[in-house]
């Protein structure tokens, strides 16, 4: 059997089983000539559930797949990542643009550098990219950048 | 015809072309960086294009989109790693060829075919694009509702392990495409009394976070970020090329038609068609064994065939508004930016901008024509540029986009949750076109489906009568049980 699968089926089968629960208080006018706004989240939620039978009727009839997806290392790479971006998503919030840009750039090309990092170039880099997307966003295309909480 | 001469005026202002070139140049690079495609580029500059008219904002992405496609084959040719999907074939023998020593006539040998498939497949698109969107102006709701069915069935079946993982993600893309205010009633949906929810999961933000941060996350992840390094080129002149050309032409025009019927058709673009093209190709040379050691045909099939998908799969986005892959589903959303909407009256009510589209491509290939064939020698060094910088700007630069589109952080969080959901639908092997083709046709196939039955008291019955509606449902039934029937028939003949 093929647990990853199995377990992907079951998964699917819950989320449609709590679509299909949700649509029951989706609020709908009294008088209606058509479906209404129920419908598609219903439709949406039986597809759920329809494959994810499909996907546990095939897994039980397959062998147990080997190789990870990332393994040990990839996946520790991945949340380091992810992390620097969240962390990156609240300094946004808090500092804005302008202070938060340039040590993002410089964190996320250092943990992307596979070669010894330069800091000095690392830090360049940061503030030519910081005033560089400010120059292009902000005055050359009038777009709002986050201005932070400060 | 005017209306193409008006467009053609139009751009030739260096108002115009300029950008153009810009994204043009900026394409090629991203398309020549394993990891990094001309979709991405797109998907960077979307944001913008909030703050540039539409002319400009198209001739942008479509600088973009074809530069990227066009530079796909560089590091296909000088490292032997397909820079973009649209170019593994290419990587079959003109890999060989640059070991052979002959690293310049495989690279122009690229750039003059990547020309002919772009520019030959618009002009052919713009010839045929008004008749389809005047046939589709006689369509109502229920065929509309059945083409667009159809469409998502298509791409969902084309998912070769396990056809219920394509229709999951088909049914997570519409999911998420109720979420927020509903069609016709604006009823609230899956908004959980969040405020920022009531405008729906907002299409750039889940462009960025699925394409463009998943993808440069992932590649870390998995360690595909370092290149090797490659020679100088050696020198050469056009005419090898030219006659190369002649002695291909049978190839070259094999491979357009291939390239350019399934650019036409839903959720088969670039990246299959470059490979259909090689196989056919191959099969029909006299020297057909010889394939994969070098061979300059294997180049023409594969390039040629990539990019006239270009024109194929602008016909069904302007003319019935169904985006055939991600790039066009992106130059949909430059649409969408501007308060457009492509489909048959899109041809009808804004013609000049339908012309100026198909323009802008002819340029754009023209453009990347020149600037490849002039540029030929800069190309190893394209691919020595410190990729850990380019990634890190172009994480900020997908926040920028994120926070533009509503001018909320919450959208910027929301863009981290989509990356998230799109890590998992990576560990769980569940295709994301589907996702992409469901979330943009979905708000349509509920209005259509909601008018169809509202519009006649016969409920559903006029989508399975109306011959049109019919035949497109059909299609769609038996997209799904071709593969099942050809699955259980090559499992029987295994098991025998």
């Amino acid at each position: 059997m093929n647990k990853k699968d199995f377990t992907i089926g079951i998964g699917s089968c819950l989320i449609g089983a709590a679509v299909l629960i949700y649509s029951f208080f989706i609020r709908i006018s009294v008088e209606l000539s058509e479906p209404g706004p129920r419908l598609f989240p219903r439709i949406a939620g039986i597809i759920f559930i329809i494959c994810g039978i499909g996907i546990i009727v095939t897994a039980l009839n397959e062998p147990a797949k080997s190789g990870e997806f990332l393994g040990k290392e990839g996946s520790k790479k991945l949340g380091i990542a992810l992390l620097v971006c969240f962390i990156y998503w609240a300094a946004l919030k808090i500092l804005g643009f302008i202070i938060a840009t340039p040590f993002a750039v410089i964190a996320l090309s250092r943990i992307f550098s596979s070669r010894k990092y330069n800091y000095v170039l690392g830090i360049v880099v940061g503030i030519i990219a910081t005033a560089l997307l400010y120059s292009v966003f902000s005055i050359a295309f009038h777009l709002p950048l986050p201005a932070g909480m400060l | 015809m005017a209306m193409f001469g008006t467009a053609l005026l139009t751009l030739l202002h260096p108002q115009y072309l300029i950008p153009m070139f810009i994204c043009v140049v900026i394409g090629i690079v991203l398309g020549a960086i394993p990891g990094l495609t001309g979709s991405l580029g797109m998907t960077i500059i979307l944001p913008l294009t909030f703050g540039v008219s539409t002319n400009m904002s198209f001739a942008m992405l479509i600088g973009m989109w074809i530069g990227g496609t066009s530079g796909g084959f560089i590091s296909a040719t000088l490292l032997g790693i397909p820079g973009a999907p649209s170019s593994v074939a290419t990587c079959f023998d003109a890999y060989p060829m640059t070991k052979k020593g002959e690293a310049y006539r495989a690279l122009l040998i690229g750039i003059v075919a990547s020309f002919i498939g772009t520019a030959a497949s618009v002009l052919i698109a713009a010839l045929v694009t008004p008749f389809i969107a005047k046939w589709a102006l006689s369509l109502g709701p229920w065929e509309y509702f059945s083409l667009c069915f159809c469409a998502v069935t298509v791409v969902c079946s084309l998912v070769k392990q396990n056809i219920f993982k394509g229709f999951l993600g088909a049914a997570v893309g519409l999911l998420l495409s109720t979420c927020g205010m509903s069609p016709l009633d604006g009823a609230y949906r899956f908004t959980f009394g969040v405020p920022d929810l009531t405008g729906g999961i907002d299409m750039l933000a889940l462009m960025l976070g699925l394409y463009a941060i998943k993808q440069i996350i992932e590649d870390y992840a998995k360690g595909q970020q370092s290149l090797s390094k490659v020679d100088k080129l050696e020198t050469g002149g056009m005419s090898i090329v030219i006659k190369d050309l002649i002695n291909n032409i049978g190839t070259v025009i094999r491979s357009f038609l291939i390239g350019f019927w399934i650019g036409f058709l839903p959720g088969m673009g670039s990246g299959l068609s470059n490979l259909v093209a090689y196989a056919q190709a191959k099969s029909a040379a006299k020297d057909g064994n010889k394939w994969g050691t070098g061979c300059p045909g294997g180049i023409w099939a594969s390039e040629t065939s990539n990019n006239a998908s270009i024109g194929g799969a602008i016909i069904p986005m302007i003319a019935l508004g169904i985006p055939g892959d991600t790039v066009t589903a992106l130059l949909l959303s430059g649409l969408t930016i501007h308060g457009l909407q492509a489909g048959p009256l899109f041809m009808q009510n804004n013609a000049d901008l339908a012309y100026l589209i198909f323009v802008c491509v002819l340029f754009a290939a023209i453009l990347t024509l020149l600037v490849q064939l002039f540029g030929v020698r800069l190309f190893p060094k394209i691919l020595s540029l410190p990729a850990n910088y380019l990634y890190a700007v172009i994480i900020v630069m997908c926040f920028i986009g994120a926070f533009i589109s509503t001018n909320t952080t919450f959208n910027m969080l929301m863009m981290l949750g989509l990356v998230l959901l799109g890590v998992v639908l990576d560990y769980c092997d569940i295709p994301v076109s589907p996702l992409l083709l469901a979330y943009i046709l979905g708000p349509q196939l509920e209005s259509y489906f909601r008018k169809g039955i509202s519009y006649t008291s016969d409920g559903i019955i006029p989508f399975i009568t109306r011959p049109v509606s019919a035949l497109f449902l059909i299609i769609a039934v038996l997209s799904v049980i071709v593969p099942i029937i050809r699955g259980h028939r090559k499992a029987a003949a295994k098991a025998e």
